[in-house]
Formats: structure tokens, sequence, C-alpha cells
């Protein structure tokens, strides 16, 4: 859903969405546009999916953004969610504040996603967003997320149940 | 003074005697603290005395933190006790069981931050902004300490994955291995089966 600017914050949503982060050497140094363009559409624009893993995103799963995201929330999903980025282009991420929290890969962070968060492309030919992610009702501890999701990354090829990429 | 509990009579608090043989000790802070409780929540448990020696057995803090708090009666319970050995026993046990559980420190750090909202007092909760601001730190700026993770989250572990998801991009089975080079220090990955 998403927000204005100038909305006000709910009492229960916060300024600045990410909640916690780290970043790991994740040495994961190769990016292969067509691969990734073979499931989302790079070329289009501003688009976020999430595919693989199960039916619930309580489970990890891929979530792959191009051209980054307007300012919103994601009220219809668990409101934490852990992402593993494993690419990003020149993104940053931030809440109704603006501060500005710098992305590579290796980073790992757990989003309130019920809170505004935008993904913003600094300059102009960044393009690409490629995390493993899980979702949940209530928050998950860094070191047990971080282990479900580099399993799954190992495990899971990008290509594993496209069949249930969201629309 | 509410009162929300059941309990056997109103007493004056002139009239309970504390336990001689009671180790447990109370800071001002926390009789403070308490009364502010009590004032909020009225009485939610009576103070237990014992029927045999006439000593209270639970409730040594709320009995002084009703002090503060500007009562003059309190509610109690008295029970029997067998002997002198299963009254202090219990007295320890009522003390001792509640140190011995555990904060799930994520959910309460949501919870204290939804309640300051909403409480006129953070207080109310036992904890004061000092407190809260602890625990926010101790769970924002997480060290994240493999050692005590509850799986595997070594740098070999993290580099196999590294070489997964490259090898998922290049779209071979090259087997890519990441060294640290010994002059620069730099990290790169090479092809274990590179002939060149």
């Amino acid at each position: 859903m998403d927000i204005k600017w100038d909305s006000e914050l709910k009492d229960w949503q916060v300024e600045n969405p990410i909640l916690e982060i780290t970043n790991i050497k994740l040495n994961c140094d190769v990016f292969n546009a067509e691969t990734f363009d073979s499931i989302l559409n790079g070329k289009a624009k501003q688009q976020l999916k999430t595919w693989g893993g199960s039916e619930s995103t309580a489970e990890p799963h891929w979530i792959g953004v191009t051209h980054g995201t307007p300012l919103h929330t994601d009220p219809r999903y668990p409101r934490y969610s852990w992402q593993l980025l494993v690419f990003v282009d020149n993104f940053i991420l931030r809440g109704k504040n603006k501060e500005e929290t710098p992305l590579q890969a290796g980073t790992l962070f757990l989003l309130d996603t019920h809170s505004p968060h935008q993904l913003l492309a600094k300059d102009n030919v960044a393009r690409y967003y490629l995390a493993c992610s899980m979702d949940s009702k209530e928050r998950i501890p860094m070191s047990d997320a971080m282990i479900k999701l580099l399993d799954y990354a190992q495990n899971n090829e990008l290509h594993n149940n496209i069949e249930r990429i969201t629309k | 003074m509410r009162i929300n509990c059941i309990y056997g009579k109103l007493v004056s608090i002139d009239e309970l005697r504390p336990n001689p043989a009671n180790a447990n000790r109370h800071s001002s802070e926390q009789l403070e603290r308490l009364a502010k409780i009590l004032q909020y929540q009225g009485w939610r448990h009576p103070i237990v005395v014992s029927k045999r020696s006439g000593y209270i057995v639970s409730g040594h803090g709320r009995l002084l933190a009703s002090r503060i708090a500007g009562f003059t009666e309190v509610p109690i319970d008295e029970q029997d006790y067998e002997n002198e050995e299963e009254e202090l026993a219990d007295l320890i046990a009522d003390n001792r069981i509640a140190e011995l559980s555990d904060w799930n420190d994520i959910k309460l750090n949501d919870q204290l931050a939804g309640l300051k909202q909403k409480l006129s007092d953070v207080e109310l909760t036992g904890y004061d902004d000092l407190d809260l601001g602890n625990l926010a730190e101790s769970l924002f700026s997480p060290s994240l300490d493999p050692a005590r993770a509850n799986g595997d989250l070594s740098q070999d572990r993290i580099n196999a994955v590294g070489t997964t998801l490259n090898n998922q991009f290049t779209g071979n089975n090259q087997e890519l291995r990441s060294v640290t080079c010994p002059s620069c220090g730099d990290d790169f990955s090479i092809s274990v089966n590179d002939k060149g």
C-alpha cells in the first residue's frame, strides 16, 4: 500500500523500519542480469516479486525488486521480514524519517514491513535487488534467521518453485 | 485502595509481623516502583501470613511499598504450615522461583514500546526509561555471536553459500573458491577448474 510522505505515522509504526542490521562477508560477487531477467522483467519499471519457498512467506524464499519502490507498507503480510541480500545495485532503504541505510551483498536486516519504507535507487543505472527473505508475525533472533536464510540460499536454486511467483 | 483479589481479611499494616528469617532485601528503588504499581493496579495478591507463627511468608515488599503508597490497611490470606521448615521453604521459593524464569527480550521490547505510548508512566510495568533504553540497545545493536548460534555460522559456511550463488549466476557447475590475497588482503573468487 503506497504511503504519502506527509501522512502521519500510526502509533504502532516507526520512523526507521530497519530494526536490526549486520553485514556478513558473503563473497557473492557474480551477478547475471540475464538470469534475474528470466525470472523478473528487469527492464520493466518498478516491480517487487517473491517466489520459491513454500506457500507461506514465513518460510525462506527469494525476493526480487527492479527499479526500487515507492514509500509503502505491506499490511497483508506478517510484520517482520528478515532479508539477506545476495545482490543489490546502488540502492538505499529508508523510512519516514528519510534516514538512509546503505545496502550491499551480505547485508542482513530485519524490516518492519508495516511501517513505511522505500527502496530508493541512488543513481540512474541502479536496477536490481535480490535477497533471500523470511517473514514472521513475531521477531526472530538474528542468528536463527541467518541460519535459515543461508540454508535456503545454499540449497535452493533461483528458479526453484518459480511457479509460486507473486503476480 | 482497590482490592482485586480474594483475601481473608483486611488488617492494619502495623499489625503485620515481618518474618525475621526473610533473607530477601528490597531496595528503595524497587519499593518506589512497587508502590506506584500498587496504586495503579490495586491489590492483585494478598499478603500471605502463617497461622502457625503469625509472620509474613509472602509479601514483605508489598507491605513496605504499601506504606510508601499511603495505605493503612492491607489484605491478607492466613495459611496453614505444618512446621517451620515448610514455612521457610515457601518464603524462599516464593522469591527464588520468579528469578529462574527467562525473558523473551524481543517480545518484551515490543510490548514495552507499545505500553510506553499508552500508559501515563512506563514504570507501571516495573521498567523505567533507562531499562527500556538498555533493552532496545541490546536488541538493535546486536553482536552476532556464531559460537552461540543454533547452527553453523562460520565464515567457511558463509563462503560455501557465496560459492553456490556465484555458480548459479555463472550458469555452470564450476566450483568457485573464495581466497584472500596474501599480499593486499582483498577477497576474491577463483574457479578451481580454471586452467589459466
